[in-house]
Order: structure tokens, then sequence, then C-alpha cells
């Protein structure tokens, strides 16, 4: 035995947890389609309200996530109200501790990478525990717990035991769900898959939304949709046209049309960043006269390094506010706490958002006027989306699968090689390329998410940067399985004349 | 010493933004068409999720004032 490793802790819960089995014979195309619709659905009903809470609650919670919230479908009242946060949070943790050798695991092994995906499920399950717990303390739900007055009611435990299993359960459901997708039922990464999904729901329910909604603490009414409510309002009240179409480019309590805007043009940037690629000259060794390219693309690792840098946000967010409130509630002197945040309730959005403190400095603005009002702010966090995301994408290009030294092993198994190149300079060539890309391919996404958030886009943009760039992901290993098939799949006889 | 620690500092984004621009400007980039060929394609695959996501959203509606 070489030594204690934490791997080992994980093999004690191995015969405790659900786990989804590996695939018996290889999945056929039709299946994996099926596969993947069928959970995106699923996955969609998390969208179903809390029981025990009030109807639309989503409006009488006090929230004070919401600048982030939409990246991580974290879906306000519903059982999704912590949406893909645990599972994301965990993913990143045990990679980083695997990428940096914090653990001592080696993925080549069968035995080892089981350890190391039920420790990563592990870790989810635990933290879906700890963010319910924590919400519950926090007093999150309770001006939305249905027949409870927080001020001349005693504690509601009954309701709190009961919301807290609701939102775990769905969380280690969405969990399992991941699951299927990672272990080759469907396609792309669960994950990626999901935000895309996720992303692609807001943009239209936000845009034509039909639903209309009480507004908190008014007895006005209001559509879903940004478009929607913009035409209502044009039709309805010609005196006050111009406060109509301010309200409906700056709403908070609703989705507006400055949000719209924002996704429409990060989905439109994203586009064209993610087709923009370096092409290696390569031939073969092998057979003489066949030269071909091999491409580096500018996103070289996707959307993950500013998936990291949210992550990182919105749990020094989270804990940061549970912290807050436990500071609170033993009493600690105002000062203290208002070194680490301050908050002011919105009455018209109910959004608890922060005035000033430590955690302030880490949040987006709401509106384009606030940026410029704060530029301290704006500074700190702009920057540390930036630094985040640029480190983890030169870590990222080396940990990961698609390192340099990796592709040049694949070249050399394939009887490839760089053009004018000899064999053992491809590492070294490959190794100039790539984390340059890695590195600038973040740095660009950052910015533009960044610019997105401070334009009032509310996470918005850095949603649909991450929803796009997953999306060509998910796209290409379609594609490569549907080319392998030759086409030969029941869906295309079916949807063929479409 | 102080002096010595702020040039390496400082060296690293520098060198970065020289590389990376560098980089961009090697880049092959997207010609219009082939960029208007992307937007369609991808566009469509979006909104036809969008919308099949946000009919499974309506179907909620009704559940939502059953159980609530």
């Amino acid at each position: 035995m070489s030594g204690f490793r934490l791997l080992d802790i994980v093999k004690f819960f191995l015969p405790l947890l659900p786990e989804v089995e590996f695939p018996d014979e290889q999945i056929s195309f039709d299946e994996r389609v099926v596969f993947t619709i069928a959970s995106g659905i699923l996955f969609l009903f998390g969208q179903l309200p809390i029981y025990g809470l009030v109807a639309n609650a989503q409006f009488k919670i006090e929230d004070p996530f919401f600048n982030f919230r939409s990246i991580f479908a974290m879906e306000k009242g519903t059982l999704l109200e912590l949406g893909l946060l645990p599972v994301i949070t965990s993913a990143f943790l045990w990679q980083l501790a695997a990428g940096l050798r914090l653990i001592n695991v080696n993925l080549g092994l069968r035995s080892d990478r089981e350890l190391y995906q039920t420790g990563q499920k592990l870790t989810s399950f635990v933290l879906s525990f700890v963010y319910a717990a924590g919400f519950i303390y926090s007093g999150y739900f309770d001006s939305a717990i249905r027949g409870y007055d927080p001020i001349s009611d005693s504690t509601p435990y009954g309701w709190y035991v009961f919301i807290f299993v609701q939102i775990s359960t769905w969380s280690i459901f969405v969990t399992l769900l991941i699951e299927i997708f990672d272990k080759g039922y469907a396609f792309g990464s669960g994950i990626l898959c999901f935000l895309t999904l996720q992303t692609a729901t807001r943009f239209i329910a936000e845009f034509l939304g039909i639903e209309i909604y009480p507004v908190a603490n008014s007895n006005k009414s209001e559509s879903y949709g940004a478009f929607i409510n913009f035409t209502r309002n044009l039709s309805f009240n010609l005196n006050s046209l111009a406060s109509n179409v301010l309200n409906s480019f700056s709403r908070l309590n609703l989705p507006n049309l400055t949000q719209f805007y924002v996704t429409l043009l990060s989905i439109l940037a994203v586009i064209y960043f993610q087709n923009c690629r370096i092409e290696l000259p390569i031939r073969s060794t092998k057979v003489r006269g066949m030269n071909n390219v091999y491409p580096i693309r500018l996103l070289y690792t996707g959307a993950l390094p500013i998936l990291f840098a949210y992550t990182i946000l919105i749990n020094l967010q989270i804990f940061g506010y549970f912290v807050y409130v436990t500071l609170q509630n033993t009493k600690t002197s105002s000062f203290i706490i208002s070194l680490l945040a301050k908050f002011k309730l919105d009455s018209y959005s109910n959004n608890l958002g922060l005035t000033s403190g430590f955690l302030y400095y880490f949040t987006n603005s709401t509106s384009l006027f606030n940026t410029l009002l704060s530029p301290i702010r704006t500074v700190v966090y702009a920057s540390t989306v930036i630094v985040l995301s640029s480190w983890f994408a030169d870590k990222w290009s080396y940990m990961s699968g698609s390192a340099p030294k990796d592709i040049s092993k694949t070249f050399k198994e394939q009887g490839i090689s760089i053009s004018g190149k000899r064999d053992i300079s491809i590492t070294k060539e490959l190794g100039r390329v790539i984390p340059v890309a890695a590195v600038s391919g973040a740095f660009i996404l950052a910015a533009l998410a960044i610019s997105g958030d401070l334009l009032g886009g509310l996470g918005k943009g850095a949603s649909a940067v991450i929803g796009v760039s997953s999306a060509f992901g998910v796209l290409e290993e379609f594609m490569m399985e549907y080319q392998q098939t030759g086409g030969n799949s029941q869906f295309t006889q079916a949807f063929g004349g479409l | 010493m102080a002096a010595e620690g702020l040039e390496k500092l400082t060296e690293i984004p520098v060198e970065f933004f020289k590389d990376g621009s560098a980089f961009i400007k090697k880049c092959q980039k997207p010609d219009q068409k082939e960029y208007f060929k992307i937007i369609r394609a991808v566009g469509v695959g979006f909104i036809m999720m969008g919308v099949v996501g946000y009919a499974v959203k309506l179907v909620h509606i009704p559940i939502r004032y059953l159980i609530v």
C-alpha cells in the first residue's frame, strides 16, 4: 500500500449510492436521441413549484442571488431552486483536485475512474444538502411559505423539512440525469446540454412569454415576455408611451428588452468566435501525398473557463449570504456585518440587492447606469471574472484529455505529423499554439460575458455565451455520430421530408 | 527587489496580450457567407429547442394551479 488516499474514503459509499449502470452494448444512434430528448424534458419538469409555498412564490421570495441564477438554471420557487449548481461545483472541485494533483487518481484505471465519478456524485449530493439547509436556515423561503406569518407564528419546522426534502431530492435526481449523459447514453456532457436547453427555453420564454403575472406589492400585472409586454404597453397606453417604453427596457421583476438584446448580441458574437481557428497543415507519415489540416479553435476550452469563474462567484455570494445571516442571528455588531455585506430590498421586484460591503464588489450591476455609478465595483468584478477564467483555461489546456501531449500521442498513433516538422517537435509546436489559443479564447469569452453584464444583462449574456458555446459541443458529437451511422436512422427516415 | 517583482507581475499580461493578439491575427475567421450559414443552422436548432422547452413550461401552468 502506498499510503492513504482520499479516494479510498469514497469506496465506503460505493455500494450505498444510486448509480447509473454502464451500457451493456453499443447504444444506437436513435436510442441516444431518445435518451437526450427524454432527459431534457424530465429536466424541464423540475420547474414545477415547491409544495408548501404560496402561489406565484417566485415573486414573493426575497432573492439575494438574482444576479447569477440564470447561469445555473436556478429557478426561483421551483424544484430547480438549486439548479445545476451542486453538480457543477462538485465537478469543478474534483477536476481541479485531480488536475492540480491534490488527489492521487489515475483516470486510465477503471476502478479509479469509478471511484472518481462516485466521489463527484457524493460531493454533489452533500453540496445540495448544504445549499438546501443553508437556504432554509437563512430564511430564504420564509416570506413565501403557505399560511405562515414570520412575525407572529412560531418557526414552521414541518414545512422546512418538507421543502428541504423536495429540493435536495430533485437535486439528486438531476445529478443522476447528468450521469446518464456522462455514461454514454446521450449526446455531449449532461451539464452543458442542460445549460443549452435552459438558455434556449429562457430565450424564447423571455421574448415571447404570454403568461401574465401580478407585480409584487402593487395591483398591476405584466406579461412575462419582454416583447409581448412591450407591444401590450404600446397599444393600451399611448399617453404614457415614454415611461412604458422605458419600463419595458428596465423592469427588474420580469425579463426586460435590454436583457433580450444583450442575449441576442452575445449569441451572435459567440457564433463568430466559435468559428475562428488556426489550421495546422498535417500530412500522413504512412501514405505519401495525404495532406490535410488540423484545426485548432480559438475557443479551445469552450465555455468551461467562464462557467468556472461564475461558479466561484456564485459560491462566494451564497456562502457569503449564509455567513451574513449567521452573523445577524448571533447579534454581531452591525459594523462587522456591514463590512461583509449590506442588502437592500427592492420592493418592486423583491430582489435583495447589495449596496455595499465586501460581497458588493463581486456582483454585476442591474443596468448600464449603475455600472457607471460604481466604477470600482465594475473594475473589480470584471477583472475577477477575466483573471479566473484565463487562469482556468491555462490550467485546463494541460489537464484535460486534449493537452498538447495527448494530441501528439494520438498523432503518432494515427501516423500523422505536422508538415515541415519532425516527430519530436510536434508536442513543442502544439504546446506553443494550444495554451495561447485556450487563454485568448477564454479571455474573449469572459470579456463578452462581462460586457453583457455591464450593460445590465444580469448574467443573461453570460448564460447565453455558455449555452451557445456548449451547444456547439453537443452538436459536434451529434454530427459525428450521425455520419458514423451513415445517416441510417429511423428519425431521418421519419423526418426526411421536412 | 520590489521593482523587479513588479516588473515580473506586469510582464505576464503583456506577454500574454502579445501572444494572444498575434494568434487572433493569424486566425482564420469565418467569411460572411459561412457565418450566415452557421447562424441559420444554429439559430434554427436553438429556436426549436426553445419552443419545445417553452411548450413544456406552458404545460406547467395548469399543473401549478392543480397543486398550489
